[in-house]
């Protein structure tokens, strides 16, 4: 039951509040018209033509659209685009006026007034007026606050930006990192969206946990647990790392069959560079084979119930282990499997080739973050 | 009533995000921490195994070597003598085995080596070297034995090897030294043409060693060929020999080369050069120095920057810069802050009219929509009442006149019965008269002029006590 | 864990400006990162006051008051907010739970409020009471910033109330009931037997009484003697079978408000004549009301029960059902609600809809030695007729005619089956049910 007479005067409100910008906006356009006007598209390539003027009457155009919805919807967020793109046009002046930029608010409290002003609500409500007066002081003196500590937090932050994009080193290797977040507008335009990322994080943990702290409220407690999603599947802490570990117990013997075979089929160089890029690579491909399987087969076991999935991966271990060994000859299905022997001496092997071939590539990783020498 | 869900508002989205234990936003920082460090440290550099250090896999390195024993013994790459004295606890046995040293022993590994002999109960030397760097060993451990240094004049003699443990046959070597000595060791290998020693075997009771004025034979080239047998075997029966059951072997990996990668890539351009190198090590230099940071980050990034910086400098491109700049600086605030549709709260949708409110309702906002269908039931109403107040149906004639009896004036109740029996026809297809019908039109007129015909009955259809106990 | 206030996307506005402001300084040195770090300060501002303000709201004591019990009176609904902290909580969106079967008059059903801090706001809605019982809040709430640029998570204030409204009783029918019957006092049945009212005289016949002599008579040399109206006591139990169909048609006018004014007056009027009255409501497989009592008693019982009709339980009835109440069940109800050994005329009001479902338990009840059934058949869609305009209704009969002639043709077959089944229409429900209780009473 909105009522349709508040909706008409926010409307009317709302093309109050514009005005400044759309009489702005028209009267540069109108300003632009006589130059447009001189140019000549009649010729190709276009005589006289300023393109500069063209983007500029584009920008113009673009922002005053921009307000219709701005006016008709009590949007701030497409008067805000409408404002910024005088700042894309190289005219910021309209960023720093507050005729231009006040409105943004206001559209926001119109267009909460709007929707929630409900007909008929002058009834249900009954208010004294004294307590009314104190109430719009405690407001305003909370505004005031708010503006005061949102004033003084910007310009101590953006000091301490200043201060930073001041620092100079002299280590050739990291100058460019640093003037990356100093000197490039691109990194710097990160640096502080990180730093106010942080200003407005840090105040909202900081005041939702003291409030939860110094004015523990159940209702607001039993409603925030009730909106959280318990459906969320939970994964085990660790898992990747115990899948890990399955799988460099289980990637040996295939590793090995896989050598078997690509050397079968003369696909390992003989050259000592290439037969080393070749194990490495192998080992490495089987492992991550390997540990994708495990981990999609275990994970489903941890997160819901075992489905036709666990079955098929599970069956695809084997039926790879299976068919590398026949392949590589090493197993042969008439007989009764592999012989204890040979599978005795040779796993030995197997494993040994396989960890110093992978922890020949770990201390490659554990060189390069500079554990090792 | 209405269901709980639409009481939720807009909170139901949240969640639904996954739950993360370390935030983005700190995992970049730590990124970024490491990649400082990282750079702070500048390229790395791995050495190139060069030589028959153990773990060359290379034609000229020591890892079969190294293979085979471990397979049978505790092996130990020394890398640096004295660390490996000081590690060393109660020793019953240890093989020390030496093949090519490149650089010379100091002082310190010396005296390591003969502190081995002292904390060790017994303690055997096999060397394997055409350099003499190993002189000062054997000097060290009173063996009278010495290597000459340098190449025989039959640099590739074959030797013939008689030892006391059993094991006899013929050895080819390459680039051999002879050796000399000033006491009386067994000499347990001889070129079989010019007859000069090239091994000896020397047993000083806790201390035996074998010395071999060639390496050649331990390495990789000669282990992996197809003609390994005799070399194999004559390394086990010495290994065997010398250690017994069961002892320590201590593999010399401290004194060959590390080449720099440049250097090492250098050597691989010489197909010579390139069998001494580990082709592991190489690999490895090569990766870690590709994909280390240090290599490609800073001149990147100063790409970057002076990209970025001469396309500011420029209004139009800047503009553009600038807009792109403004959008990820606002999605990456508002991606970060939790944010809710603004729902206001729905208050309660009252129900006027319940059961045939829906009918009611359009039969109140849009009038009526009348049809065929319609005048059909009005005309079995009228029938109805008819048949039932006076036995007439409306289809005869007779009730013109009983209408009339009830005091509906004579022409108007003819009409009344022309214009209900001409649609009732056309309505059940029984005429094509008219062609063209109007049903809504047609149904209103004879509503009305059914509403005159039936009060004349005592029965309405407009009034609210109607005609339902008349009719059904 | 955030979450008691979150952002909505109108602060995407301010962040594109402040986007706007630090990227000018950084791109053009404008000197204006200062005043893009304060605004997006502001908004992290706004939001802990935000936070504050959710939690006093969360902890505002809040006091709830109906006041009105009488149909088709207003039904005042009035919540105090009462915020005990220092903050002052602006603003709130509220909005009532209620029935949607509930008419609000007066008022709105919600809107935009602020609370002082330690003060109270008081919010007021008139809704029109329907006969029956109904529930009645929470208030929704939410917290929403001045500018709309965050919204806290939705509350609820205050319990829901139950409230019970009383079925208003018929004037115009009372007055038909008091022509009907002669006198308001004890009944009669319009015989000579037992009572207290002078009926007729007649001649004496051996065995009368000597103190009925009509003394008059034997003064005039005849020999005659007195007779005295009997009086009789009736047994009435009103039964409702509600199904949904029951609440069809525009508030206040359905069939179940109907026949609870219908029925509440006729027990009145049977209550000033001493008779025993009853009712029981089934829906839903569950009844209420139950014993016959004498007179007033009867009476209070009987509205009672009205006002304790759940809508809910009705309409869910037909959601449901396999809900229904057995034939056994229903006459055990019955039976244990009419202790005495008198006979007892069951009123039994129902819907055409109905009929159907309850077709089983008429049978047995008709069989049953203990009462007399008189059933009722409702043809629901025909009430509310009489909020259309004449022309709109002769066409909502038109429309209707065919559910109207299947309520008729449902009823012959019942009545062929052998159970006294009477159709009513709004108009003629009372008359009817009227009639046949005066002739039950002429019969006695």
């Amino acid at each position: 039951m909105r009522s349709t007479y508040t909706l008409t005067i926010s409307l009317i409100a709302s093309a109050i509040l514009a005005t400044p910008l759309l009489y702005y906006n028209l009267s540069l356009l109108i300003a632009e018209l006589p130059t447009i006007a001189g140019f000549n598209f009649a010729s190709w390539p276009p005589l006289g033509v300023d393109f500069k003027v063209i983007l500029n009457v584009f920008y113009l155009v673009f922002s005053t659209l921009l307000l219709v919805p701005a006016i008709i919807y009590s949007s701030p967020v497409a008067y805000a685009l409408s404002l910024i793109i005088h700042a894309f046009r190289g005219d910021y002046g309209v960023l720093l006026s507050a005729v231009y930029v006040l409105p943004i608010f206001f559209y926001g409290a119109l267009s909460v007034f709007s929707e929630g002003w409900r007909a008929g609500q002058l009834y249900s409500f009954r208010f004294n007026v004294s307590p009314f007066l104190v109430l719009a002081m405690g407001y305003s003196s909370i505004m005031v606050l708010v503006v005061l500590a949102s004033y003084y937090s910007g310009i101590l932050l953006w000091g301490y930006i200043s201060a930073l994009r001041g620092v100079r080193l002299d280590k050739p290797v990291l100058d460019p990192l640093v003037d990356f977040f100093t000197i490039n507008p691109v990194g710097v335009v990160i640096l502080v969206g990180f730093m106010a990322l942080g200003l407005y994080l840090f105040s909202e943990a900081l005041a939702e946990t003291l409030i939860s702290y110094v004015k523990p409220s159940k209702l607001v407690a039993v409603k925030v647990l009730r909106d959280m999603d318990f459906e969320a599947p939970i994964k085990p802490p660790l898992s990747s790392l115990r899948n890990m570990v399955i799988s460099l117990a289980l990637s040996p013997p295939i590793y090995y069959l896989v050598l078997l075979n690509l050397s079968k089929f003369g696909f390992i160089s003989e050259d000592p560079i290439m037969g080393v890029l070749a194990r490495w690579a192998s080992s490495l491909l089987v492992l991550a084979v390997v540990w994708r399987i495990l981990t999609r087969l275990l994970t489903r076991f941890d997160e819901a119930e075992p489905g036709p999935w666990n079955v098929i991966l599970g069956a695809l271990l084997i039926v790879l282990l299976y068919g590398l060994a026949y392949v590589a000859g090493y197993w042969n299905p008439g007989a009764d499997g592999l012989s204890p022997s040979r599978v005795d001496e040779a796993l030995k092997n197997i494993m040994l080739g396989y960890y110093t071939t992978l922890f020949d590539m770990v201390k490659l990783i554990l060189v390069l973050v500079g554990v090792a020498p | 009533m209405r269901k709980a869900d639409s009481m939720k508002g807009g909170f139901k989205e949240r969640g639904r995000r996954k739950l993360l234990l370390a935030s983005g936003v700190l995992l970049l920082a730590l990124t970024l921490v490491g990649l400082v460090a990282v750079l702070e440290k500048g390229p790395i550099s791995i050495p190139v195994t060069v030589g028959a250090h153990p773990f060359n896999r290379g034609p000229f390195g020591a890892h079969s070597l190294y293979s085979m024993l471990s397979s049978n013994y505790t092996v130990t790459p020394v890398y640096n003598w004295s660390q490996a004295l000081a590690q060393l606890a109660n020793c019953s046995k240890a093989l020390i085995i030496i093949v090519s040293p490149e650089i010379q022993y100091t002082q310190g590994d010396v005296e390591a080596i003969r502190g081995f002999r002292d904390k060790c109960k017994e303690i055997a030397l096999i060397i394997g070297d055409e350099t003499g760097s190993s002189n000062r060993i054997l000097e060290a451990l009173n063996s009278t034995i010495r290597i000459q240094g340098a190449l025989s004049p039959n640099p590739h003699p074959i030797v013939s090897i008689e030892t006391p443990w059993g094991w006899r046959g013929l050895l080819a070597l390459d680039k051999a030294s002879t050796l000399t000595t000033k006491g009386a060791p067994t000499l347990i290998g001889w070129d079989l043409l010019a007859g000069e020693a090239y091994a000896y075997y020397e047993d000083m009771g806790s201390f035996k060693a074998v010395v071999l004025g060639d390496g050649s034979i331990f390495l990789n080239q000669v282990l992996q060929s197809n003609a390994s047998e005799p070399y194999k075997s004559f390394l086990s029966s010495t290994v065997t020999h010398l250690c017994g059951g069961e002892c320590t072997v201590y593999l010399e990996a401290s004194k060959y080369q590390g080449l720099e990668p440049m250097k090492a890539l250098e050597y691989m351009r010489d197909p010579r050069k390139a069998a001494l190198i580990d082709p592991s090590s190489f690999l490895a230099t090569i990766i870690a120095n590709a994909i280390h940071p240090s290599t490609w980050l800073p001149p990147l990034l100063n790409y970057i920057n002076n990209l970025v910086l001469s396309l500011s400098r420029d209004v139009s491109l800047g503009g553009i810069l600038m807009i792109f700049s403004v959008l990820a600086l606002t999605l990456m605030l508002m991606s970060k802050i939790e944010r809710v549709p603004d729902a206001f709260l729905e208050d309660v949708r009252e129900v006027d009219w319940y059961g045939y409110g829906e009918l009611s309702g359009r039969i109140l906002a849009e009038g009526a929509r009348l049809g065929k269908r319609d005048f059909l039931t009005l005309y079995s109403i009228v029938d109805g009442v008819l048949k039932s107040l006076t036995g007439a149906s409306l289809e005869s004639e007779d009730a013109v006149k009983v209408l009339e009896s009830r005091g509906v004036e004579g022409a108007k109740a003819r009409e009344y019965w022309r214009f209900m029996n001409k649609y009732y026809r056309r309505a059940l297809g029984k005429t094509l008269w008219p062609p063209i019908v109007f049903w809504g039109r047609v149904c209103r007129e004879s509503i009305e002029l059914s509403e005159s015909v039936l009060r004349a009955l005592g029965v309405s259809l407009m009034e609210v006590k109607g005609l339902e106990e008349r009719t059904v | 864990m955030s979450g008691i206030v979150a952002s909505t996307g109108r602060v995407s506005a301010i962040i594109l400006v402040a986007s706007a402001l630090i990227a000018l300084d950084v791109f053009w040195a404008v000197d204006s990162g200062a005043l893009g770090l304060t605004l997006i300060g502001f908004l992290a501002a706004l939001r802990v006051y935000n936070a504050v303000a959710q939690t006093s709201l969360s902890a505002c004591r809040v006091y709830v008051d109906v006041k009105g019990s009488v149909e088709g009176k207003p039904l005042t609904v009035e919540y105090n907010v009462c915020n005990n902290s220092w903050i002052p909580i602006a603003l709130v969106e509220v909005s009532l739970v209620y029935p949607s079967y509930l008419k609000l008059v007066r008022g709105s059903p919600g809107g935009l409020t602020v609370i002082p801090p330690r003060e109270c706001v008081k919010y007021r809605a008139e809704l029109l009471a329907r006969v029956g019982k109904h529930k009645i809040g929470p208030l929704k709430a939410v917290l929403r910033d001045l500018f709309g640029f965050f919204r806290g998570l939705e509350l609820t204030l205050g319990d829901p109330v139950e409230v019970k409204v009383k079925p208003r009783e018929d004037e115009s029918l009372r007055r038909v009931l008091l022509e009907i019957s002669r006198s308001v006092g004890l009944s009669r049945a319009r015989r000579p037997g037992e009572g207290s009212e002078f009926y007729a005289t007649r001649d004496y016949k051996p065995g009368d009484e000597v103190r009925r002599v009509y003394w008059k008579a034997l003064a005039k040399g005849r020999m005659a003697v007195k007779e005295f109206e009997r009086e009789s006591t009736l047994h009435t139990l009103f039964l409702i079978l509600a199904d949904k169909s029951m609440l069809y048609g525009p508030q206040l006018s359905t069939p179940l408000e109907h026949i609870a004014r219908i029925t509440v007056t006729i027990a009145r009027h049977l209550a000033s004549k001493g008779d025993y009255v009853g009712l029981l409501v089934v829906s839903n497989g569950k009844t209420l009301g139950g014993r016959l009592e004498r007179g007033w008693k009867g009476y209070r019982r009987v509205a009672d029960a009205l006002s304790n009709i759940d809508y809910d339980s009705i309409i869910g009835s037909t959601e449901n059902p396999e809900s229904g109440i057995s034939p056994e069940q229903l006459v055990g109800k019955l039976l244990a609600s009419t202790p005495s050994r008198e006979k007892v005329n069951v009123i039994l009001i129902n819907t055409v809809e109905g009929t159907e479902k309850y077709s089983r338990q008429f049978k047995k009840l008709q069989s049953l030695k203990a009462c007399t059934l008189h059933s009722f058949i409702i043809i629901p869609h025909l009430y509310g007729i009489e909020k259309l305009k004449a022309f709109e209704r002769a066409v909502y009969r038109i429309k209707t005619y065919e559910d109207t002639r299947k309520a008729y043709d449902k009823v012959r077959e019942l009545r062929r089956e052998g159970i006294k089944a009477v159709p009513v229409t709004p108009w003629d429900a009372a008359a009817k049910i009227i009639s046949k209780l005066e002739t039950v009473r002429g019969l006695a």
